[in-house]
């Protein structure tokens, strides 16, 4: 546990990328590359694979010419067109899908029914594809499109973020597959219920449909049916054995919920399936490890990693494990931690648009003069960073900084976006009360974080201190009691409850027993906590009710602050707090 | 593989030259390496179609239309298969630099067809008007070939409309397979490295799942499964005008070289994903086709076109067909489907008849 009113975060599993976030369109590409091994590699001999590919392109691309030149029609155009895509031609191929909807539509016009259906679903999705969207929907509304025509145009929209334009597609449907396509629309607008509503159904029709069980999946953790997402999950894996983007979804919930009996008889089932490992997967093996206590074997798995990033040719994924492994290192002791942070920014530099990299630099970042750093750093994933990290990094930021007004309002944030998440628990518990004095708001976080982790000795020490400075002292005391022997951080907060609780001997008598502690633990925290005695006897107006001197005599002795302590967040909040209220700084008896 | 250019070069040269006792006429079509004429035997004045293998032709090429030869011959006696007359290797006299140089041609002797199938899908304002009993009776024609050939031994691989020949004599249409110039005999070792089979060979809009993701196998049953794709590809453009992968994969090249990068990886896809997708676009399909012969439709293509290979060689899904040859119960819902649309057809004139009744 780390010192007093301080958010250690370093060991925390939030700097990988999580599997769960995204929902899957169903019948795309996602998942559909390699994942099991081959017993041999036939094509390494004889003439080129890529020679032989490049004549199949070649022969696909002559074949569908020859047609175009015999009958120019939507269906030999649309022929043409996907021949040019295939051969990666995107200019041609987007004139000549172009050319196909436009003979489309004019035969619609004329017949008042789209006579080559398929065609035209074909050229319209070549050009979005080509990221075309605008002139794909265009085409699309200009032609009366029916059944699965309708649903795959609305499906398309659907993966580009255009969802009332989907909607206008999709609704109007009847197709098979129909209730697949809606869920994923309503799980990517973030109505979790009706996309479980969908997506239950369309199970029924389609028990082996992985997309939706993956999709139902995502929904039901997002609800926070987590017993429910865990078994859709592992529906999907079994329909689709060999798509890694479910299996990874599966192991990740099995993580996020420490189940890792499960987990290690997936992996072990994995392994009897052929799958060969990929950078991901290594990491969720990592993360499992790690998060078991075997650092060792951890950082094995993420160097593991790391060399299936670099064959998959990964930027992002191999960003991810680097700056993991620069932050598990540093919390391990194994390198020091200004030479982590050094080597985070030297990551950064590298891979500037990686989120997960500034994700493990606010980890290990602890001085206030990597702040502006960490500030360019943010803004170049701003605009991409999802809510919760940004509002993670933000407060560490404001933290490093001292502005304990900022810190206590996107730690707020980042609990209401990640209420499960103990670290963002612990840091709005801090912020707001120690930080701010806001104890009574403090206090409530307190109270619901104590049911979820009644058990976790940061959070008892950060809620007891809460506790006892919102008058509940006693209960404050009973908390930590059955905890704080032997640990100088709880005997202090316990300590702090006995002077709330008026009972000032042996309040000052334990304060005395942790700092003795702390001093054989050879822990630089005797004056901080000289610090914290003193804001607490200020804060309870104690110099009021007791005779000054007697308790001067019983505090601890005052201690130089460390000549960093203008390079550290936990002095820091103590500093702004104090100028606020107008204490004397350094703060003593 | 021959330009444009060069083919309308050698069509020139080629019309109008004698090859033994053929003389070619007009150029009826061009493939990749070879071109097609109308000709005639100036002995017997029979029509016939020749089909010429380009001179510049690499030496798998040469190798492909030995073997059609070969195969056509040794399939001279089922009426599924184009009719091989003769072939050979004829010089025709060329001109270089003022200088005669024989140039040696190989060719094939062939029963003339009457055009093929791509030739009424295509357009489709004409694909909309062809009758879906006939191109049932096409789909029908196809698979009988394909069953013939499978019996005599040898796959066709290379499936689709434009190796569909329709042979008309008096008022009945019959459907040959032309284009054997990448069919296998099925008795015989695999005459090429394994790493030519995993990929398959030609037009990638045509080539089942197994080709695209770096799969094919080398062994009989995985050319049959082949042969059972393109039978099911070909129904599916007898109802749309593009064949199934087509229709289910979207960018084939795209597919193909993320499983060029797999395979140096020393890994693969799994194809079972993809079952739904067919499936969806199976249903896609349906949607085109009478309500009558839907379900058969849908259970055919399901069946001949399963992603995995070694599903589509599995019996039939229908209990009275399980015992009877693999394709026998294919060629049987054929005729059922025939069946049902005639008496859709009957139907239909019957309430016309009635309708026009009521009018008079």
């Amino acid at each position: 546990m780390s010192s007093l009113g301080q958010l250690e975060v370093i060991r925390a599993d939030k700097s990988f990328d999580s599997e769960t976030a995204g929902p899957t369109l169903p019948g795309s590409a996602q998942g559909r590359s390699g994942s099991k091994a081959r017993g041999s590699h036939p094509a390494k001999s004889g003439r080129g694979l890529d020679d032989q590919i490049s004549d199949s392109l070649a022969e696909t691309l002559d074949a569908a010419v020859r047609n175009v030149a015999s009958v120019r029609s939507s269906t030999t155009l649309v022929a043409l067109a996907a021949a040019y895509e295939a051969l990666g031609e995107a200019q041609e191929s987007i004139k000549t899908a172009t050319e196909a909807l436009d003979l489309s539509v004019t035969s619609a016009r004329a017949q008042g029914v789209v006579v080559d259906p398929v065609a035209a679903r074909l050229a319209i999705e070549i050009l979005f594809r080509a990221g075309r969207i605008d002139e794909g929907v265009l085409f699309a509304t200009s032609m009366p499109l029916v059944g699965q025509v309708r649903l795959s145009v609305g499906a398309m929209l659907a993966s580009v973020g255009r969802l009332d334009e989907a909607h206008s597609f999709i609704d109007g449907s009847d197709a098979i597959g129909r209730d697949a396509v809606r869920g994923f629309l309503q799980i990517t607008e973030g109505n979790n219920y009706a996309a479980i509503s969908s997506l239950r159904s369309a199970l029924r029709s389609a028990p082996d449909d992985a997309d939706s069980a993956l999709n139902l999946s995502i929904a039901f953790w997002r609800i926070g049916a987590k017993r429910k997402a865990i078994s859709t999950a592992l529906q999907a894996t079994r329909s689709a054995p060999g798509r890694q983007d479910v299996g990874l979804h599966y192991l990740e919930l099995l993580v996020a919920e420490a189940d890792f009996d499960r987990f290690d008889r997936e992996i072990a089932l994995l392994g009897r399936l052929d799958v060969v490992p990929s950078a991901r997967l290594y990491i969720l093996q990592a993360r499992a490890t790690l998060a078991r206590g075997d650092i060792d074997a951890g950082i094995r798995l993420l160097e593991q990693a790391s060399a299936a990033a670099k064959a998959e040719d990964d930027h992002q994924v191999l960003a991810e494990v680097q700056s993991n492994l620069i932050r598990i290192r540093a919390w391990n002791g194994k390198i020091d931690r200004e030479l982590a942070v050094s080597r985070l920014f030297s990551l950064h530099s590298q891979f500037p648009t990686s989120e997960v990299v500034i994700v493990s630099l606010a980890q290990v970042v602890n001085r206030r003069r990597h702040a502006a750093a960490m500030h360019n750093a943010l803004e170049s994933v701003r605009d991409t960073m999802v809510d919760a990290r940004l509002a993670f990094v933000e407060h560490q930021i404001a933290s490093l900084e001292g502005n304990n007004e900022v810190a206590a309002e996107k730690a707020v944030e980042w609990y209401t976006l990640e209420p499960e998440d103990l670290n963002a628990s612990i840091a709005v518990i801090v912020a707001l009360g120690i930080g701010q004095e806001r104890w009574e708001e403090a206090a409530e976080f307190a109270r619901s974080a104590l049911l979820k982790y009644p058990n976790d000795p940061s959070q008892i020490n950060n809620v007891a201190y809460v506790l006892a400075m919102v008058g509940k002292a006693e209960e404050a005391i009973e908390l930590l009691t059955p905890h704080a022997k032997g640990q100088f951080v709880l005997t202090a907060t316990l300590g702090l409850a006995y002077l709330a609780a008026n009972q000032i001997h042996t309040g000052m008598k334990l304060y005395r027993e942790a700092a003795n502690m702390a001093e054989k633990e050879k822990d630089d925290s005797r004056s901080l906590m000289t610090a914290y005695q003193a804001l607490v006897v200020h804060q309870l107006g104690l110099l009021d009710t007791s005779d000054p001197a007697a308790l001067t005599a019983m505090s601890l002795p005052p201690v130089a602050l460390p000549d960093d302590w203008r390079e550290r967040s936990e002095f820091l909040r103590l500093h702004t707090l104090a100028a606020s209220k107008g204490y004397e700084w350094p703060l003593t008896l | 593989m021959a330009s444009q250019a060069e083919r309308e070069a050698w069509v020139q040269i080629l019309t109008g030259q004698r090859l033994g006792d053929y003389e070619l006429q007009v150029c009826l079509g061009a493939g990749f390496f070879g071109l097609v004429f109308e000709a005639q035997n100036v002995v017997t004045g029979a029509r016939v179609a020749v089909k010429v293998l380009i001179p510049s032709s690499d030496p798998e090429a040469i190798l492909d239309f030995e073997n059609e030869a070969i195969l056509l011959q040794k399939l001279n006696g089922c009426d599924g298969v184009i009719t091989y007359v003769d072939g050979g290797l004829e010089s025709i006299e060329m001109v270089a630099q003022g200088v005669g140089v024989p140039m040696p041609i190989r060719f094939h002797v062939l029963a003339v067809a009457s055009g093929s199938v791509d030739e009424l899908i295509l357009d489709p304002a004409a694909r909309s008007e062809l009758d879906w009993t006939e191109r049932i009776r096409i789909f029908r024609g196809a698979v009988k070939g394909v069953h013939q050939m499978h019996l005599a031994g040898v796959a066709h691989r290379d499936l689709k409309s434009s190796n569909c020949l329709l042979m008309v004599v008096g008022s009945t249409t019959r459907l040959r397979l032309g284009d054997l110039g990448r069919a296998k005999d099925l008795r015989s070792p695999p005459t090429m490295l394994v790493g030519r089979y995993i990929q398959g060979r030609g037009d990638l809009r045509f080539a089942a799942p197994e080709f695209l993701w770096l799969q094919g196998g080398d062994t009989a049953s995985d050319f049959m499964a082949a042969d059972y794709y393109g039978l099911g590809s070909l129904l599916v453009e007898l109802a749309t005008g593009q064949p199934l992968t087509s229709l289910a994969l979207g960018n084939v090249g795209a597919v193909m070289q993320q499983a060029a990068v797999d395979l140096q990886r020393g890994q693969t896809g799994d194809l079972a994903t993809l079952n739904l997708l067919y499936r969806r676009v199976i249903a896609e399909v349906m949607d085109l086709m009478p309500k009558s012969i839907q379900h058969d439709a849908q259970v055919l293509l399901a069946n001949l076109c399963h992603p995995l290979p070694t599903e589509r060689l599995a019996r039939s899904p229908y209990h009275r067909d399980r015992h009877v040859e693999p394709l026998e119960w294919v060629l049987r819902r054929a005729d059922i489907m025939i069946r049902r649309l005639e008496i859709d057809a009957r139907e239909e004139r019957r309430i016309a008849r009635k309708l026009e009744r009521a009018a008079s």
